[in-house]
């Protein structure tokens, strides 16, 4: 696998999501703040995506705070600390530009995550491991 | 970048709101069977009424459907039955004809028909046939208005026992020329039939906005015996539409403007007075004389709808709460199959993302999002 630095990854960030801010160590740990908007009628998600290299990426949104429906406690498809979880382990790895991946998938997270929250159904399918019985149609 | 959302299946040419609404209205149509059936039990009834030994047919009865059906903004029940109303016009003037009679007559001509004698009840003006499967028919018998002309009819009123004056030719020609059709209709000789279903995508913005505003009446009162009627919203919408050509525009320039007519009523110390277009005799609106609970209904209903859509209008974040609350279940309809179209599209791998983060169809000079699986541990 040919790992990317931060660097690489940062300029691949700011040609395709140039509203995504980096701080960087300089080191191997980089993290973006950007907005996202998964559809016309979405909110505007500020998100957080921390990164060290080549672990896997950790996607927060910022803003606004995610809602929880009253018959549903846990949002689908999240770990621990409301960390988003938009891949398996072997869909991702750090030769792969985040721009391209993690960004596109979080939008498309956040766009299922408006409809799960609307009706109580998550569309887009995926794996939950400990949650099976999660509904969706 | 010219990238589609995906959702817009439909009208690509339809911004963000006007799209939803759009599919909002494709979900209160009636299902085509349901409108099919409907037609075919029309006929079967025009038939009766025509037949030889009709009691009618020597006054060469002109039959012909009027309300929502023919003007296109009919919905979907949120549950029990839908109707069709149609008018039994005999070919001479009422000043010869006792009220009653006719309502009788008509009445006991279905009574006495092996088909209709279980099915047919007396309501105050009309006579109307209830099937087993969620559908009744109102037939509303009538005779010609010589005195006022044109298409102008009357009609028996059992409770007042006397005729009261109708238009419901005119009343949808009126329609038609506020819709910007501008078609008229054709007067037969025999019973008309009733006009294939419009599309979703043939319907002009006034009747998407009735349609709306129905199923939003459908859902806010609690009590049905308070709800504005159909051919009141149907009325007060058409005459003031202004030809604006989007469907949020539409409803939203309905609502406000219904909202001043409510305020100048009140300044005059009178209520809204909603007469037939085309036949002004005709108050639409008579029940709220008697009834001050029903009216009171009314003006908090639409100023609360008219806030509520402005305020849906301005907002800039997710808007389906606030659809939800005005429009009920098909909402979630229409979101769950948007997402089922775009999770196809996704399962192709023809999903894209432009640099604002909006999901699209893949197309050049949009990022598209490669395959992934949503995983999780909570």
């Amino acid at each position: 696998m040919n790992r990317l630095t931060v660097a690489q990854q940062v300029y691949h960030m700011r040609a395709v999501f140039p509203q995504f801010h980096a701080e960087t160590n300089r080191g191997n740990w980089v993290r973006w703040t950007g907005t996202l908007q998964p559809h016309e009628l979405s909110d505007q998600y500020t998100v957080a995506i921390s990164y060290t290299v080549p672990f896997r990426p950790e996607i927060r949104i910022v803003s606004p705070e995610l809602r929880r429906r009253s018959d549903c406690k846990n949002l689908p498809h999240i770990f621990p600390g409301e960390l988003l979880c938009v891949h398996t382990a072997d869909e991702w790895n750090g030769g792969l530009i985040l721009a391209r991946t993690i960004v596109p998938w979080t939008s498309t997270w956040l766009y299922f995550y408006e409809t799960w929250y609307a009706t109580g159904l998550w569309l887009g399918e995926g794996t939950h491991p400990e949650f099976p019985q999660h509904r969706s149609a | 970048m010219s990238a589609v959302a995906i959702p817009s299946v439909t009208s690509p040419a339809l911004g963000g709101l006007d799209q939803i609404l759009f599919e909002i209205c494709e979900e209160l149509q009636l299902p085509p069977h349901r409108h099919d059936q409907a037609e075919s039990r029309y006929k079967a009834v025009a038939g009766v009424l025509e037949a030889e030994q009709s009691p009618f047919r020597s006054f060469r009865p002109i039959i012909y459907p009027q309300g929502s059906m023919p003007l296109g903004t009919t919905v979907k029940p949120v549950e029990g039955p839908h109707d069709l109303d149609f008018v039994l016009e005999l070919s001479l003037s009422h000043v010869n004809v006792d009220p009653l009679r006719l309502f009788d007559q008509l009445f006991l001509y279905l009574k006495g028909h092996g088909t209709y004698s279980s099915m047919v009840s007396r309501k105050n003006r009309c006579v109307r046939i209830t099937y087993a499967d969620e559908f009744y028919m109102d037939i509303l018998p009538g005779c010609k208005d010589l005195q006022t002309g044109g298409t102008c009819i009357q009609v028996p009123d059992r409770e007042l026992e006397c005729w009261k004056p109708s238009n419901p030719i005119g009343y949808l020609r009126w329609f038609g020329i506020q819709n910007k059709l501008g078609t008229g209709l054709r007067i037969l000789e025999k019973a008309m039939p009733l006009p294939a279903q419009q599309s979703t995508e043939e319907k002009r913005p006034l009747q998407l906005a009735v349609q709306l505003l129905k199923r939003w009446r459908d859902l806010y009162y609690a009590t049905p015996d308070l709800a504005p009627i159909s051919i009141v919203l149907t009325t007060l919408a058409a005459d003031v539409y202004n030809g604006e050509q989007s469907v949020s525009q539409t409803l939203s320039n309905i609502l406000a403007r219904i909202t001043d007519r409510i305020v100048a009523a009140e300044a005059a110390g009178d209520r809204v007075r909603v007469h037939n277009p085309s036949n002004l005799e005709e108050d639409l609106s008579e029940r709220w004389d008697g009834n001050h609970d029903a009216y009171n209904a009314f003006t908090s209903g639409m100023r609360a709808f008219n806030r509520q859509l402005q305020d849906l209008i301005r907002r800039t974040g997710d808007v389906n709460p606030q659809l939800q609350r005005l429009f009920g279940e098909t909402v979630d309809t229409v979101l769950i199959k948007r997402a089922k179209q775009v999770q196809d599209e996704r399962r192709r791998g023809g999903l894209g993302v432009s640099k604002s983060g909006l999901i699209t169809s893949a197309a050049a000079g949009v990022l598209p999002v490669r395959a992934n699986t949503f995983h999780g541990t909570e």
